[in-house]
């Protein structure tokens, strides 16, 4: 359970206009779940959640909601809730792999972090993301 | 939900503001660039430390102190006994866990409020209304006592589980070996330290008292000396008095000064003669600091202008009586000590030289724990006076030298080539080891400005070697396993490092305290920042099982596989097989790679860097395994360096036992301290590249760093993060040729081709490639 100060600093996070500062508490919530069911209702709005962002370093781009599905799992698992059967989402995807992606799908992408989310939109949004089981 | 559809418009997307945003410091910007080139020259350069401009360098008078204590009398200290060192590794282990009992008894007197507060707000009968205001505080005092019963469980279970390790029994051995023996060993060890300095002390007197006994040149000096120090004082008087008539002919303003245009001559004459009163009062304050290293007995006189024009034995007598009192104030105060009536701690820097003495200068828990112990008591005042006059001698010689008086003297000179007199009387006659001038060496000094958190390495050094070149030597070959050491909190590669540097004795003495060092940084739990690339690692076989990676049990097997990566001793191997791949880079950095990679609080664990580690660890490594190596020595290069100058550590060490908002904020800065890094690493990375490209084809393909990353097909980092020109490679306005040049055909002889295994007429990208994966 978290102090009130302590929930309202990680609903701030999980509710910033910053995606990656969403998804770094999201990803401190995963590795040391609250256990506070008071984060359960942003952390399910979350796993809708699909901007494109750096998941993890090194730098791997997916969405927002698949940092949250890890996140929701292992708060329900300390709750003693049953999980959630685990959903299909597009699967984070390394730089290179995103850019030779979009190399093949002919995409002209822009530098930086930011052409990399925005070519993983284009891609998503293509289709020529795979998926895979938020559960792996 | 289309990209970026939660985002609000103009807000920024990534991360790097967010700490700045929470009021932490931002990391700094314009680091200077790590310098490379090719091949082995690239991988060691770019491990090197960079420097900062040398005007600002200068230690601290705390930091010369220390130098000169751990250079003069705490080397002549008497080893720690087995036991005390024994004692004292385990009060230092047990610091930790000492601390952790406070926080449960502070969790326990808050559940108790907290349980009061609940009896008081319960209703004698029925149930308060929740949305009441009495219900309202009642759910929040329920769910405040559920919480801090969680905390206390977690505390009571590392409390009980943390005694085993130790070698402890109970919770009252633990306080009573960091409440009551440690301090007890600490106040002897300070006792030790303090007879040392007596001595010490004792014998510089008895020197000082034999020293003008008749016949000897330095009578002469000390005449001159003390002539000197007279005319300057006289000369000194007559400009005063030349001040005052001077002033005695101007016409006072009150409350303002004249205009220039409206100055006397006599205004002219203050202004002049204030300003060489100012010059000369200076020049005498340098010459005293120096005299008084190179004399220690003039500062033991009434008046030092006796002995100006005294004769032999005048002088001898002089003398002999401060020196003789200083002996006997000594020999009283040894006996004081001894007895136990002169509490050590009463003594000005007894209690600092002990702590640098025992190394535990990061431990809060036993230093609280010291301090406490000491409050109980207090101090003689009769006894302290006679200690200090016992101690006088050298605490006059140090307090000059740390505070910079004799360094002025040397007019930037670097010392440790020539030193001043002043210096080699100190080194005479305080210290009898030519190791003083380290506390005023300048190169010692930049190392205290461009890697303050190595200074522990150099005080160690001091300890053990005399000579300041020695000490940088050593310094020097060590600094790299120090920054693993700080990596990886393991001894291994240092000592090995400290017993190829030093003597035998001497590097134990060396590795026992880094030791000590390392036990007082942050617990590191290690871990990882989630799994990168679990497509991949989904294509392939667990090494553990021999079977495809499971999808219900993926993040358990990834661990595993990442303890069993840990716990294989590959270290060796993989620096073997680097040095086959023709790269030469130290074993400390390759372990601290390692860990940075498999065990560190930012880094995810990334199927590409596994694979290549373990072909390397195979002796399977090619030239990309090489080359990611380069990347990864640069990155870790570059993040020790701003570990230096901001203190974030990149390693996340103490991250388990952080708070998560705390989490949160170290992720936010590793993310920007990650980028700096990581850019300077992709130019070291295709530098070396490059280089290689060149070597293999004998000299007949050369290209810029540039060219290799845009013709690198299998890694696109470089083009989306490597700065050319103050710019990103593909925003470049060369991009486009550096695209048309990797697409062009290059001519390579048939017996190259064959050995890249290429087929007719390929592109630079093609070449590029087949280095890649070559064996060399």
């Amino acid at each position: 359970m978290l102090t009130d100060d302590e929930l309202r600093e990680t609903l701030d996070d999980l509710a910033s206009a910053d995606a990656r500062t969403r998804v770094i508490m999201l990803g401190v919530l995963a590795r040391n779940p609250a256990g506070d069911p008071r984060l359960l209702p942003r952390l399910t709005e979350l796993t809708t959640d699909e901007t494109p962002v750096v998941l993890a370093i090194p730098y791997e781009i997916g969405e927002v909601r698949w940092a949250a599905a890890r996140a929701l799992a292992a708060e329900r698992a300390v709750q003693d809730l049953p999980p959630h059967a685990p959903a299909e989402l597009p699967s984070p995807l390394s730089a290179d792999r995103l850019a030779r992606l979009a190399q093949e799908a002919g995409l002209t992408t822009a530098a930086g972090l930011e052409g990399l989310q925005r070519a993983y939109a284009d891609l998503r949004d293509r289709g020529l993301v795979p998926f895979q089981s938020s559960g792996s | 939900m289309g990209a970026g559809t939660t985002r609000e418009p103009g807000r920024p997307k990534h991360g790097p503001a967010t700490s700045v945003a929470r009021g932490k410091p931002a990391a700094p910007h314009g680091i200077a660039q790590l310098q490379t080139t090719a091949g082995n020259a690239a991988v060691t350069s770019l491990i090197q430390r960079q420097q900062v401009p040398q005007a600002e360098a200068a230690l601290t008078p705390d930091q010369r102190k220390q130098l000169l204590a751990a250079a003069t009398t705490l080397r002549r200290v008497p080893a720690l006994s087995a036991a005390d060192d024994a004692l004292l590794g385990k009060a230092m282990g047990g610091a930790p866990l000492y601390d952790k009992i406070g926080e449960r008894d502070r969790k326990r007197a808050q559940l108790a409020e907290l349980n009061r507060q609940r009896m008081t707000l319960t209703p004698v009968a029925g149930v308060p209304d929740p949305q009441s205001d009495e219900g309202r505080r009642l759910a929040r005092v329920i769910t405040d006592i559920a919480t801090a019963e969680g905390e206390l469980r977690a505390l009571d279970t590392e409390v009980r589980e943390g005694l085993r390790p130790l070698g402890l029994t109970s919770e009252a051995q633990l306080v009573d070996l960091v409440t009551v023996q440690f301090p007890r060993r600490f106040l002897e060890r300070g006792k030790q330290i303090i007879l040392t300095e007596l001595q010490q002390n004792r014998e510089l007197a008895e020197r000082e008292r034999d020293r003008y006994a008749g016949g000897q040149p330095d009578q002469n000096a000390l005449r001159a000396a003390a002539r000197d120090l007279r005319t300057r004082r006289d000369e000194l008087a007559g400009l005063e008095q030349q001040l005052q008539q001077a002033r005695s002919g101007t016409e006072a303003l009150p409350g303002g000064v004249r205009e220039p245009a409206q100055m006397t001559s006599s205004d002219h004459d203050v202004q002049r003669i204030g300003r060489v009163i100012g010059e000369r009062s200076a020049d005498l304050s340098r010459q005293r600091d120096q005299y008084r290293v190179r004399f220690p007995i003039l500062d033991q006189l009434p008046d030092p202008a006796v002995v100006a024009d005294a004769d032999d034995a005048r002088l001898a007598q002089l003398t002999s009586g401060p020196a003789g009192q200083v002996i006997a104030d000594i020999d009283t105060t040894k006996r004081n000590v001894e007895s136990g009536r002169l509490k050590v701690w009463n003594l000005r820097d007894a209690v600092d030289m002990t702590v640098l003495d025992l190394g535990i200068g990061g431990n809060d828990v036993l230093m609280r724990s010291v301090r406490e112990h000491i409050e109980q008591e207090r101090g003689e005042e009769t006894l302290v006076r006679i200690a200090t006059s016992a101690l006088a001698l050298t605490a006059a010689i140090i307090a000059t030298v740390a505070s910079g008086g004799v360094a002025l003297l040397a007019g930037g000179l670097a010392l440790a080539a020539g030193a001043t007199q002043a210096v080699q009387s100190y080194q005479t006659y305080a210290a009898e080891v030519a190791a003083g001038n380290i506390a005023l060496d300048p190169r010692v000094a930049d190392i205290s400005l461009n890697e303050p958190d190595l200074f522990w390495l150099v005080v160690d050094i001091v300890f053990v070697v005399a000579d300041a070149a020695q000490v940088l030597r050593i310094f020097s070959e060590m600094r790299l396993v120090a920054h693993a050491l700080r990596d990886t909190g393991d001894l291994g590669e240092f000592a090995r490092a400290a017993r190829a540097a030093l003597p035998a004795a001497a590097a134990d003495k060396v590795i026992a305290r880094a030791a000590r060092y390392a036990s007082s940084l942050p617990a590191r739990g290690g871990g990882r920042a989630g799994i990168a690339e679990s497509l991949e690692w989904l294509t392939v076989t667990n090494p553990l099982t021999g079977r495809p990676f499971s999808q219900a049990r993926f993040a358990q097997e990834i661990e595993a596989v990442r303890r069993a990566l840990l716990a294989t001793e590959d270290i060796g191997r993989v620096h073997a097989e680097l040095r086959r791949l023709g790269i030469t880079i130290d074993r400390a950095t390759v372990a601290s790679i390692k860990r940075y990679n498999f065990d560190s609080a930012g880094i995810a664990m990334s199927y590409r860097n596994y694979v290549a580690w373990r072909r390397l660890a195979s002796g399977q490594g090619q030239v990309r395994d090489a080359q990611y190596i380069v990347h990864e020595a640069a990155e870790v290069g570059h993040l020790r360096t701003n570990r230096s100058r901001t203190g974030f550590d990149h390693m996340g060490a103490g991250f388990e036992n952080m708070s998560r908002g705390e989490q949160a904020r170290w992720t936010a800065d590793f993310d920007r301290a990650y980028m700096a890094a990581h850019r300077q690493a992709l130019e070291a990375e295709y530098d070396f590249l490059a280089a290689t490209v060149s070597r293999m084809t004998n000299g007949r393909v050369r290209m810029s760093r540039s060219l290799a990353a845009v013709a690198d097909r299998a890694r696109s980092e470089a083009r989306d993060l490597m700065m050319i020109d103050g710019v990103v490679l593909k925003e470049h306005r060369d991009f486009a040729r550096w695209e048309r040049e990797a697409a062009a055909t290059v001519e390579l002889g048939t017996a190259l081709r064959e050995r890249l295994r290429l087929g007719p007429n390929p592109t630079i990208s093609d070449l590029v490639g087949a280095v890649r994966t070559a064996r060399q």
